[in-house]
């Protein structure tokens, strides 16, 4: 390989390297050095690309995700016949997720469903995220939808967390005691 | 049984509560390391409990007058109604997060009061934690204690209630000077109560910079001071990040923040890692 083709792999490594973080690139670094692995991945990448260029009528990832909203939709039906209040629940933080009260970033939204047992989100935007983690939440009980949304709309509260609502809570407390309180 | 820490050290600013709400979240969320962690905030500023619980969650535990650390403190207070006792010492520990992996961060908050408990403190008073800590260590992997940046009879009770002391240092003149100081107290703690199992795991430089020769020239007085005392300095140090305080007031920790650079995260990965190794987590 050239020396400038070194440089431009390079580049591309360290911005995927900068979006990724290190933890992929060790555990890849691993697999690649599996001249087996590194086979089967070019075969699968060449097979992918002819099936590509096979394809008459490209499917839109909007059009996707239109399908994918449809089948939440039908998901959350059928929740709402057996368990109303989880469906009026669940559609709540469809709507939360979609103007982004809730989890506003990518990350959140991951490491929300690995704390919670839900299936890994593998969507790599925000936006293709929402309808997979819905779809997981399906299974969690109703007492953990509520608080999960209880959780989150105090962290989105405007004030919860600034110098002024700490200055209250600490202000208000002057002159009272503890056991005054009890 | 838990592994036991105290963060300790007598001069305050030095990021005591975000290095312990830093480690809480990496043990219990970080990799594979699923560990139940019990985050108890000893100190009256009650900065642990605001990096964790934000203002509502905080205001909430007051208004339902749930039990904080201040009430640990105060059980056996003789009171016009009676002596003050906390029923069950499970109630003090509020459950911060639950993973579905069965890891945990737990918290027992403090209060402002806790600063009137110092006061005038009564005899054994000082034992009230490591008590209620022997009743739930079987429950956690770990225990942080976030000690105040004074010596006082919170600063015995977390030396009663630890297995290891953990000392950030922050490398600056002023802060170094807290090292002395907690020295001095450590001793004072073994003239009064003898031989105990408790244990150094070291000194950290938190956030380190590495380039400033003021800096060098700290690290070098704290490393020789460490020397004379025998005493362990961590190789990884906890370099200075604007991601740290952006992610308390966010309520997170530095891997969970979506602006923080990955060497840094990976730079506290190290440390911490180096941690667990040295306390036997």
């Amino acid at each position: 390989m050239s020396k400038s083709r070194y440089m431009d792999l390079f580049v591309d490594i360290a911005r995927l390297l900068k979006k990724y973080g290190p933890e992929p690139f060790e555990e890849l670094a691993g697999q690649i050095r599996d001249g087996r692995f590194l086979n089967d991945l070019l075969i699968l990448v060449e097979t992918s690309a002819i099936a590509g260029r096979r394809r008459t009528r490209p499917v839109g990832g909007k059009q996707k995700d239109q399908r994918e909203s449809k089948g939440l939709g039908k998901l959350l039906k059928q929740c709402e016949d057996q368990d109303p209040d989880k469906a009026r629940a669940l559609q709540k933080v469809y709507e939360s997720l979609l103007s982004k009260r809730l989890l506003p970033t990518l990350r959140q939204i991951r490491d929300f469903a690995k704390d919670n047992g839900l299936p890994p989100i593998k969507a790599t935007s925000r936006d293709k995220a929402i309808v997979p983690l819905v779809r997981g939440m399906i299974s969690m009980p109703f007492e953990q939808i509520v608080s999960v949304l209880e959780r989150d709309s105090h962290f989105e509260e405007k004030g919860d967390r600034t110098l002024e609502g700490w200055t209250n809570v600490i202000l208000s407390r002057r002159g009272r005691g503890p056991r005054e309180e009890k | 049984m838990a592994v036991k820490v105290s963060l300790i050290n007598m001069k305050g600013g030095v990021g005591k509560s975000t290095l312990t709400i830093n480690l809480a979240w990496h043990f219990a969320a970080y990799g594979n390391w699923d560990k139940k962690v019990l985050v108890v905030d000893l100190d009256p500023q009650f900065n642990s409990s605001q990096y964790l619980l934000g203002v509502k969650d905080y205001e909430a535990i007051l208004k339902a007058n749930k039990p904080t650390v201040w009430d640990i403190f105060e059980q056996g207070t003789r009171t016009p109604s009676g002596k003050a006792t906390i029923a069950d010492p499970r109630s003090a520990i509020h459950k911060y997060q639950n993973f579905s992996d069965g890891s945990c961060i737990h918290l027992i908050p403090s209060r402002l009061e806790l600063a009137l408990s110092l006061k005038s403190p009564r005899q054994n008073q000082e034992r009230h934690l490591s008590r209620l800590i022997k009743q739930v260590e079987g429950d956690y992997d770990l225990i942080l204690i976030d000690c105040a940046p004074t010596e006082s009879m919170l600063t015995t009770a977390a030396y009663l209630s630890s297995d290891w002391l953990l000392v950030p240092v922050k490398p600056e003149y002023l802060s170094t000077i807290g090292l002395p100081l907690l020295v001095n107290s450590m001793q004072d703690f073994e003239d009064d109560y003898g031989t105990s199992n408790l244990r150094l795991a070291g000194v950290v430089f938190n956030a380190a910079s590495e380039y400033l020769p003021e800096e060098a020239l700290a690290k070098n007085t704290v490393r020789k001071i460490a020397k004379q005392n025998k005493w362990h300095v961590f190789e990884n140090e906890v370099e200075y990040s604007r991601s740290y305080p952006k992610g308390a007031r966010e309520g997170q920790p530095i891997f969970r923040t979506t602006y923080s650079r990955w060497n840094k995260v990976a730079n506290f990965e190290r440390f911490a890692n180096d941690f667990a190794g040295r306390v036997g987590l």
